[in-house]
């Protein structure tokens, strides 16, 4: 097995434009982990392939029916893949997945890669409804999203973890990228954020999707969910081990 | 018993030897507590001399809550609808003069806010 991220596909799907590459990886919050959960299981997503790596993903498998496969796998519709990561991931990981989502994309011909994770915020238990915000690799994109006042512009601030090398390794390559940001707790799951991203994206991508389940069962998926957060609470310190120090 | 050159020695071993009975009868209780109890996820904040911690117990039954907060550490026992216990232990740094419990009723959260001691 090699070190680095390999993909074994059962199939290539064929996918219209304009096509999309959302990401789940556990995060802050495991929003977007949740998300394209909720994505995969809701929309009957096909999977089509997983990624293998000696070096970056645990020695943990997803049984699923009785069948061991990879954790972190690839999920398809007629106009989007979604690579979902059922494991938390190390920070040395961070860079060698970026590379590859964003090779993966570019030999898909994706039109955008679409991130999704939550901002920590003090009184989150306060705030009914959490705001989404979106973080861009360039200022095309920005231009764009600003116009579609789906979401807040992030303004100033900083991006760690798995999806800060996306927006800089995407934007090396002249790949659109864009990270959906909502208001969430740190180490605890937050369904109803997830709920407010998977809006935001049906909105922007145009399929409908019903997300009250995601609420009125917010207790059930995290009772579920808690292990994961465990494992991801303990990666999450090395994600913003270096943070960038300014005076501002 | 072995034999000492003085007291001193002596006394210092055998207070080391009960320390050492101490740590294993705390241990044991510890990991029987870890068999019985699932620990809870919590987050912690601050804002001015408050300390907030979010403690997630979904399906709380808030009729089983017991809080303690005492020699800066907070102790919280509960049981949530399907009778599973859990069991939370959380140091904390600072001296804490008063605190407050609230239950986010029908969404499984437990908020503890714990007021900074000002000398």
């Amino acid at each position: 097995m090699p070190d680095e991220f390999q993909v074994k596909e059962d199939y290539i799907p064929s996918i219209s434009k304009p096509n999309y590459l959302l990401i789940g990886i556990p995060d802050a919050g495991l929003v977007g982990e949740i998300a394209t959960e909720f994505l995969i299981e809701k929309m009957n997503l096909r999977e089509f392939g997983y990624l293998y790596s000696r070096k970056y993903i645990p020695p943990i498998m997803h049984v699923e029916g009785g069948v061991a496969r990879s954790p972190v796998k690839l999920y398809h519709s007629s106009n989007f893949i979604v690579l979902h990561s059922w494991t938390a991931l190390p920070a040395s990981s961070m860079y060698p997945i970026a590379e590859f989502i964003t090779d993966y994309a570019q030999k898909y011909n994706v039109g955008t890669i679409i991130s999704i994770t939550g901002v920590p915020i003090p009184n989150r238990l306060d705030v009914e409804k959490p705001t989404a915000y979106w973080i861009a690799n360039s200022s095309d994109v920005s231009t764009e999203l600003e116009k579609s006042d789906l979401m807040k512009k992030f303004g100033d601030g900083y991006i760690s973890g798995p999806y800060a090398p996306i927006l800089q390794v995407s934007s090396l390559k002249g790949l659109r990228n864009f990270v959906v940001v909502v208001e969430s707790f740190l180490d605890i799951p937050d369904p109803e954020a997830s709920a407010v991203a998977l809006n935001v994206i049906s909105k922007y991508i145009g399929f409908s999707i019903d997300v009250s389940s995601l609420l009125q069962e917010a207790e059930d998926i995290r009772s579920k969910i808690k292990g994961l957060m465990e494992q991801t609470k303990k990666e999450l310190p090395s994600y913003s081990s270096s943070r960038p120090m300014s005076y501002a | 018993m072995p034999a000492y050159r003085d007291l001193y020695d002596m006394v210092k071993r055998m207070i080391e030897g009960e320390e050492k009975k101490v740590e294993e009868i705390e241990r044991e209780m510890r990991e029987e507590i870890e068999r019985e109890f699932e620990e809870p996820l919590y987050t912690r904040s601050e804002e001015n001399e408050k300390i907030y911690y979010v403690i997630d117990v979904p399906f709380l039954d808030p009729n089983t809550l017991y809080v303690k907060v005492e020699n800066k550490k907070i102790e919280l026992k509960c049981e949530d609808k399907m009778k599973r216990k859990h069991s939370l232990l959380i140091h904390v740094k600072e001296d804490i003069s008063s605190y407050d419990v609230q239950v986010i009723r029908n969404k499984g959260f437990i908020k503890l806010v714990l007021l900074r001691r000002t000398s």
